[in-house]
């Protein structure tokens, strides 16, 4: 008996040996556990996001709205503040702008008794000009600069800035009337003149003419960095209704300094 | 089409994967159970399964991996009853020589699965030293140390035959 007769013979021994399992039941076998399959990936996709969701509501959020008593808010989040002041006015100090949620200052804003339309690296203006209130944005938005943890700049100094920076103003806009200029009309504020320090503005809501909002234009930290333009934070008042025209590219500032 | 293309897959190869793994397991229903099991695994993944090289091999070595995973599985639930091992059901059904299961049963575990690619699926040494991971030289070694010992056993058989 060669190689090949034993293989034979155990082929032989074999042949009437046959599978009976149909191939319909191997086929429902394979959906059925597909089907379940599925659903678990499903439910494990539906329990992942039911998760993220009980953690998003449940932890503590960083740019939590804040709870208002009255008309009176105290918030202090990392990327700004608001603060109702004892003469009504309302103190907005940004922090970080990196890190701020534009709705959620908007809806602490209104909270605070201040319409605002909040935009991050996004400048609006009223597509009418006659419809910037820049008369009444004066009386609304007051600036100073308060240190931040690296700066110390002393309040009769941040007096002294506010002054410069007012009579550098004028100077500016006298300058630009000469040339035949056409101003920006909005309020800015600036980077690098303050270094180290963080804007902060005194909003007295009382003095918003009715059915007019605020229109904020924040610029991060690095955004269009080869811009000649050193506006920060750009500020408009304009009716509640009034159509805006935005762009992405940082206003030019109603006052360039050097 | 897919459909299609594994039901003419499973009707050519469902009769020689299920010898080949009789002739490893030595057990017919246990066997059916296995290659049923593989060639369900083969349906779900079968865009993967149909561009295998020998798609029969890789129902084999499904089987067989499948059983390791499911003696394991008993061998646990043992431990946890405290029943006893899961006796290996009857091998021999109807339609299988006993004597030969009994000869194949004494191979080898790595002899055994050599006998059943090269015989019942009818593989080259290459495909079935590839289906197997071992190296060909292996695989030729292991055949002929099966075949002598199962030409002793034939030779036994045979003999005994003669006599009654």
């Amino acid at each position: 008996m060669n190689d090949n007769d034993v293989l034979g013979t155990v082929r032989d021994a074999m042949a009437e040996v046959h599978m009976h399992t149909p191939v319909q039941q191997l086929v429902a076998a394979g959906r059925s556990r597909r089907r379940r399959r599925i659903a678990g990936t499903t439910a494990g996709a539906a329990l992942a996001t039911g998760l993220a969701l009980t953690l998003a509501i449940d932890s503590p959020q960083v740019n939590a709205p804040p709870v208002a008593a009255g008309n009176e808010v105290h918030v202090h989040l990392a990327a700004f503040s608001v603060d109702t002041n004892p003469d009504g006015t309302v103190t907005v100090k940004m922090t970080k702008q990196e890190s701020l949620d534009p709705e959620i200052m908007q809806r602490t804003l209104a909270q605070a008794g201040i319409p605002a339309q909040i935009t991050i690296n996004k400048w609006c203006q009223p597509t009418d000009e006659s419809q910037n209130l820049e008369a009444d944005l004066k009386k609304v938005v007051g600036e100073e600069w308060q240190p931040d943890a690296k700066g110390d700049v002393r309040q009769d100094e941040q007096r002294d800035l506010k002054k410069d920076a007012q009579q550098d103003e004028q100077r500016d806009r006298k300058n630009d009337a000469l040339q035949g200029k056409k101003p920006n009309i909005n309020k800015d504020v600036k980077q690098d003149d303050h270094s180290g320090q963080n804007p902060v503005m005194v909003i007295t809501p009382s003095a918003m003419p009715p059915a007019t909002k605020l229109i904020i234009g924040m610029r991060t930290e690095g955004y269009q960095p080869d811009s000649p333009s050193r506006v920060a934070v750009s500020m408009g008042l304009v009716p509640d209704d009034a159509p805006l025209t935005c762009t992405t590219d940082v206003p030019a500032g109603s006052s360039p300094r050097s | 089409m897919e459909h299609l293309e594994f039901e003419e897959f499973y009707e050519e190869s469902r009769d020689a994967c299920l010898r080949a793994v009789l002739a490893t397991t030595g057990d017919r229903q246990l066997a059916e159970d296995l290659v049923a099991e593989a060639f369900t695994r083969a349906w779900m993944s079968w865009r993967k399964v149909s561009r295998h090289p020998a798609p029969h091999a890789w129902i084999v070595r499904v089987a067989l991996n499948t059983r390791v995973t499911w003696w394991r599985r008993r061998r646990h639930e043992v431990a946890l009853t405290g029943h006893e091992a899961v006796v290996p059901a009857a091998a021999d059904g109807p339609d299988v020589d006993p004597a030969l299961l009994a000869a194949l049963r004494r191979l080898p575990r790595r002899q055994r699965e050599v006998v059943a690619l090269r015989v019942f699926l009818d593989l080259d040494t290459e495909t079935a030293a590839r289906a197997l991971g071992i190296a060909p030289g292996t695989v030729t070694a292991h055949l002929s140390r099966a075949v002598a010992a199962l030409r002793g056993e034939l030779a036994t058989v045979n003999s005994q035959e003669g006599e009654r």
